[in-house]
Protein backbone atom coordinates (compact mmCIF):
# COMPACT_ATOMS: atom_id res chain seq x y z
CA UNK A 1 0.00 0.00 0.00
CA UNK A 2 2.77 2.39 0.91
CA UNK A 3 4.50 1.76 -2.37
CA UNK A 4 1.32 2.51 -4.23
CA UNK A 5 0.87 5.71 -2.34
CA UNK A 6 4.40 6.74 -3.06
CA UNK A 7 3.87 6.38 -6.79
CA UNK A 8 2.04 9.35 -8.22
CA UNK A 9 -0.57 8.76 -10.93
CA UNK A 10 1.79 9.55 -13.78
CA UNK A 11 4.40 7.13 -12.53
CA UNK A 12 2.03 4.18 -12.10
CA UNK A 13 2.77 1.40 -14.58
CA UNK A 14 -0.08 0.36 -16.87
CA UNK A 15 -0.08 -3.23 -15.61
CA UNK A 16 -0.86 -2.05 -12.11
CA UNK A 17 -4.03 -0.27 -13.28
CA UNK A 18 -5.32 -3.32 -15.14
CA UNK A 19 -4.64 -5.65 -12.23
CA UNK A 20 -6.26 -3.54 -9.54
CA UNK A 21 -9.97 -4.27 -9.13
CA UNK A 22 -11.83 -1.63 -11.07
CA UNK A 23 -15.59 -1.39 -11.38
CA UNK A 24 -17.37 -2.39 -14.55
CA UNK A 25 -17.92 0.82 -16.52
CA UNK A 26 -21.63 0.39 -17.25
CA UNK A 27 -22.83 -1.30 -14.06
CA UNK A 28 -24.33 1.83 -12.51
CA UNK A 29 -26.04 2.88 -15.73
CA UNK A 30 -27.53 -0.59 -16.10
CA UNK A 31 -28.87 -0.59 -12.56
CA UNK A 32 -30.42 2.87 -12.91
CA UNK A 33 -31.97 2.16 -16.31
CA UNK A 34 -33.28 -1.21 -15.14
CA UNK A 35 -34.98 0.27 -12.10
CA UNK A 36 -36.21 3.35 -13.93
CA UNK A 37 -38.08 1.08 -16.35
CA UNK A 38 -40.79 0.36 -13.79
CA UNK A 39 -42.26 3.85 -13.27
CA UNK A 40 -42.27 4.33 -17.04
CA UNK A 41 -44.43 1.23 -17.35
CA UNK A 42 -47.35 3.47 -16.46
CA UNK A 43 -47.17 5.93 -19.32
CA UNK A 44 -47.24 5.87 -23.11
CA UNK A 45 -48.33 2.22 -23.26
CA UNK A 46 -45.03 0.95 -21.86
CA UNK A 47 -42.95 2.16 -24.81
CA UNK A 48 -40.48 4.09 -22.65
CA UNK A 49 -40.14 1.15 -20.28
CA UNK A 50 -39.26 -1.11 -23.22
CA UNK A 51 -36.74 1.44 -24.49
CA UNK A 52 -34.96 1.87 -21.15
CA UNK A 53 -34.80 -1.85 -20.46
CA UNK A 54 -33.53 -2.67 -23.96
CA UNK A 55 -30.84 0.01 -23.62
CA UNK A 56 -29.89 -1.43 -20.23
CA UNK A 57 -29.62 -4.95 -21.67
CA UNK A 58 -27.53 -3.81 -24.67
CA UNK A 59 -25.22 -1.68 -22.56
CA UNK A 60 -24.71 -4.42 -19.99
CA UNK A 61 -24.02 -7.23 -22.47
CA UNK A 62 -20.55 -5.85 -23.29
CA UNK A 63 -19.66 -5.57 -19.62
CA UNK A 64 -20.86 -9.09 -18.97
CA UNK A 65 -18.53 -10.39 -21.69
CA UNK A 66 -15.67 -8.38 -20.25
CA UNK A 67 -16.29 -9.74 -16.79
CA UNK A 68 -16.48 -13.33 -17.99
CA UNK A 69 -13.18 -13.00 -19.85
CA UNK A 70 -11.31 -12.13 -16.68
CA UNK A 71 -13.42 -12.00 -13.51
CA UNK A 72 -10.45 -11.15 -11.30
CA UNK A 73 -9.84 -7.78 -12.91
CA UNK A 74 -13.20 -6.31 -11.93
CA UNK A 75 -14.92 -5.33 -8.76
CA UNK A 76 -17.35 -7.97 -7.48
CA UNK A 77 -19.82 -5.39 -6.16
CA UNK A 78 -20.22 -3.76 -9.54
CA UNK A 79 -20.83 -7.17 -11.09
CA UNK A 80 -23.66 -7.69 -8.59
CA UNK A 81 -25.05 -4.29 -9.57
CA UNK A 82 -24.86 -5.27 -13.23
CA UNK A 83 -26.71 -8.52 -12.62
CA UNK A 84 -29.40 -6.84 -10.54
CA UNK A 85 -29.83 -4.20 -13.25
CA UNK A 86 -30.18 -6.88 -15.90
CA UNK A 87 -32.83 -8.76 -13.93
CA UNK A 88 -34.75 -5.51 -13.33
CA UNK A 89 -34.48 -4.66 -17.02
CA UNK A 90 -35.83 -8.08 -18.02
CA UNK A 91 -38.82 -7.73 -15.68
CA UNK A 92 -39.46 -4.18 -16.88
CA UNK A 93 -39.25 -5.39 -20.46
CA UNK A 94 -41.74 -8.19 -19.79
CA UNK A 95 -44.21 -5.79 -18.15
CA UNK A 96 -43.84 -3.26 -20.97
CA UNK A 97 -44.28 -5.91 -23.65
CA UNK A 98 -47.37 -7.33 -21.91
CA UNK A 99 -48.82 -3.83 -21.71
CA UNK A 100 -48.20 -2.91 -25.36
CA UNK A 101 -49.33 -6.32 -26.65
CA UNK A 102 -52.51 -5.99 -24.60
CA UNK A 103 -53.16 -2.55 -26.05
CA UNK A 104 -52.45 -3.74 -29.62
CA UNK A 105 -54.79 -6.72 -29.16
CA UNK A 106 -57.52 -4.46 -27.81
CA UNK A 107 -57.13 -2.16 -30.80
CA UNK A 108 -57.05 -4.92 -33.40
CA UNK A 109 -60.14 -6.67 -32.06
CA UNK A 110 -62.10 -3.45 -32.22
CA UNK A 111 -62.50 -3.45 -28.50
CA UNK A 112 -61.50 0.18 -28.24
CA UNK A 113 -64.42 2.41 -28.99
CA UNK A 114 -64.07 4.87 -26.18
CA UNK A 115 -66.33 2.77 -24.07
CA UNK A 116 -66.56 3.04 -20.35
CA UNK A 117 -68.91 0.53 -18.74
CA UNK A 118 -69.99 3.02 -16.12
CA UNK A 119 -71.27 5.60 -18.61
CA UNK A 120 -74.93 5.87 -19.49
CA UNK A 121 -74.33 5.21 -23.18
CA UNK A 122 -72.86 1.83 -22.45
CA UNK A 123 -75.71 0.96 -20.11
CA UNK A 124 -78.19 1.81 -22.88
CA UNK A 125 -76.35 -0.43 -25.32
CA UNK A 126 -76.48 -3.27 -22.80
CA UNK A 127 -80.23 -2.70 -22.37
CA UNK A 128 -80.76 -2.84 -26.13
CA UNK A 129 -78.92 -6.16 -26.28
CA UNK A 130 -81.03 -7.52 -23.46
CA UNK A 131 -84.22 -6.51 -25.26
CA UNK A 132 -83.09 -8.27 -28.43
CA UNK A 133 -82.68 -11.50 -26.55
CA UNK B 1 -55.92 8.82 12.65
CA UNK B 2 -54.63 10.34 9.40
CA UNK B 3 -55.20 13.82 10.80
CA UNK B 4 -53.20 12.90 13.89
CA UNK B 5 -50.32 11.58 11.82
CA UNK B 6 -50.40 14.66 9.65
CA UNK B 7 -50.36 16.94 12.70
CA UNK B 8 -47.49 15.05 14.20
CA UNK B 9 -45.50 15.42 11.03
CA UNK B 10 -46.38 19.11 10.99
CA UNK B 11 -48.06 18.78 7.62
CA UNK B 12 -51.60 19.88 8.39
CA UNK B 13 -50.82 23.41 9.58
CA UNK B 14 -48.46 24.03 6.71
CA UNK B 15 -50.22 26.23 4.17
CA UNK B 16 -47.82 25.48 1.32
CA UNK B 17 -48.48 21.80 1.79
CA UNK B 18 -52.25 22.29 1.63
CA UNK B 19 -51.91 24.37 -1.49
CA UNK B 20 -49.77 21.68 -3.06
CA UNK B 21 -52.47 19.07 -2.34
CA UNK B 22 -55.18 21.33 -3.76
CA UNK B 23 -53.10 22.01 -6.84
CA UNK B 24 -52.51 18.29 -7.33
CA UNK B 25 -56.21 17.56 -6.94
CA UNK B 26 -57.13 20.19 -9.52
CA UNK B 27 -54.51 19.15 -12.04
CA UNK B 28 -54.92 15.40 -12.21
CA UNK B 29 -53.96 14.11 -15.64
CA UNK B 30 -56.23 11.61 -17.31
CA UNK B 31 -54.86 8.17 -18.11
CA UNK B 32 -54.78 7.56 -21.85
CA UNK B 33 -55.36 3.83 -21.50
CA UNK B 34 -58.33 4.37 -19.23
CA UNK B 35 -59.94 6.91 -21.53
CA UNK B 36 -59.31 4.82 -24.65
CA UNK B 37 -60.16 1.35 -23.45
CA UNK B 38 -61.91 1.74 -20.14
CA UNK B 39 -59.40 -0.62 -18.58
CA UNK B 40 -57.04 0.35 -15.79
CA UNK B 41 -53.34 0.52 -16.61
CA UNK B 42 -50.27 -0.20 -14.51
CA UNK B 43 -50.27 3.30 -13.04
CA UNK B 44 -53.98 3.84 -12.37
CA UNK B 45 -54.54 5.16 -8.86
CA UNK B 46 -51.04 6.55 -8.55
CA UNK B 47 -52.03 10.22 -8.40
CA UNK B 48 -54.86 9.68 -5.94
CA UNK B 49 -52.53 7.52 -3.88
CA UNK B 50 -49.90 10.28 -3.82
CA UNK B 51 -52.51 12.76 -2.63
CA UNK B 52 -53.61 10.39 0.14
CA UNK B 53 -49.99 9.92 1.14
CA UNK B 54 -49.37 13.67 1.27
CA UNK B 55 -52.33 13.94 3.63
CA UNK B 56 -50.67 11.36 5.87
CA UNK B 57 -53.35 8.82 5.04
CA UNK B 58 -51.19 5.72 4.67
CA UNK B 59 -53.92 3.07 4.73
CA UNK B 60 -56.01 4.81 2.05
CA UNK B 61 -52.88 5.28 -0.03
CA UNK B 62 -51.99 1.59 0.16
CA UNK B 63 -55.53 0.57 -0.71
CA UNK B 64 -55.62 2.96 -3.67
CA UNK B 65 -52.26 1.94 -5.15
CA UNK B 66 -50.25 -0.68 -3.21
CA UNK B 67 -46.92 -0.35 -5.09
CA UNK B 68 -46.47 3.36 -4.27
CA UNK B 69 -44.71 3.03 -0.92
CA UNK B 70 -42.36 0.19 -1.97
CA UNK B 71 -41.59 2.21 -5.09
CA UNK B 72 -40.69 5.31 -3.08
CA UNK B 73 -38.53 3.21 -0.76
CA UNK B 74 -36.77 1.76 -3.79
CA UNK B 75 -36.16 5.21 -5.21
CA UNK B 76 -34.61 6.25 -1.88
CA UNK B 77 -32.55 3.07 -1.64
CA UNK B 78 -31.13 3.34 -5.16
CA UNK B 79 -29.04 6.54 -4.75
CA UNK B 80 -28.03 5.48 -1.23
CA UNK B 81 -26.75 2.18 -2.58
CA UNK B 82 -24.92 3.88 -5.44
CA UNK B 83 -23.32 6.32 -3.02
CA UNK B 84 -22.38 4.07 -0.09
CA UNK B 85 -22.10 0.70 -1.90
CA UNK B 86 -23.82 -1.56 0.63
CA UNK B 87 -22.71 -5.17 0.59
CA UNK B 88 -26.19 -6.60 -0.08
CA UNK B 89 -27.56 -3.46 -1.69
CA UNK B 90 -27.93 -4.95 -5.16
CA UNK B 91 -29.84 -7.95 -3.83
CA UNK B 92 -32.13 -5.76 -1.71
CA UNK B 93 -32.88 -3.55 -4.71
CA UNK B 94 -33.58 -6.61 -6.83
CA UNK B 95 -36.02 -8.03 -4.27
CA UNK B 96 -37.73 -4.64 -3.91
CA UNK B 97 -38.04 -4.37 -7.68
CA UNK B 98 -39.58 -7.83 -7.98
CA UNK B 99 -42.00 -7.04 -5.14
CA UNK B 100 -42.90 -3.79 -6.85
CA UNK B 101 -43.48 -5.43 -10.22
CA UNK B 102 -45.59 -8.17 -8.63
CA UNK B 103 -47.70 -5.60 -6.79
CA UNK B 104 -48.20 -3.60 -9.99
CA UNK B 105 -49.29 -6.67 -11.93
CA UNK B 106 -51.60 -7.73 -9.12
CA UNK B 107 -53.03 -4.22 -8.93
CA UNK B 108 -53.87 -4.25 -12.63
CA UNK B 109 -55.45 -7.69 -12.45
CA UNK B 110 -57.58 -6.80 -9.41
CA UNK B 111 -58.74 -3.50 -10.88
CA UNK B 112 -59.70 -5.05 -14.22
CA UNK B 113 -61.22 -8.24 -12.85
CA UNK B 114 -64.77 -7.12 -13.62
CA UNK B 115 -64.01 -6.86 -17.34
CA UNK B 116 -63.03 -10.50 -17.84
Amino acid sequence: MEENKALSDSEKPLDDVSQSKRPLPNATVTLILGIISIPFCCCYFGVISILTSVIALIVSSKDLKRYRENPDAFDRGSYKNLNAGRICAVIGLILGVIYIIGIILLFTFGFVTNFNPSTEEFQEIIKQFEELE
Amino acid sequence: MPVLVGKKLGLIENKMHEQLILWLEENMTACSTKSLTGLSCFGCGLQRSVIHLLRGDFVESIIMYPPLIPFLLMMIALPLHLKFKFRHGAMVLKVMFILNAALMALNVVVKNIDHF
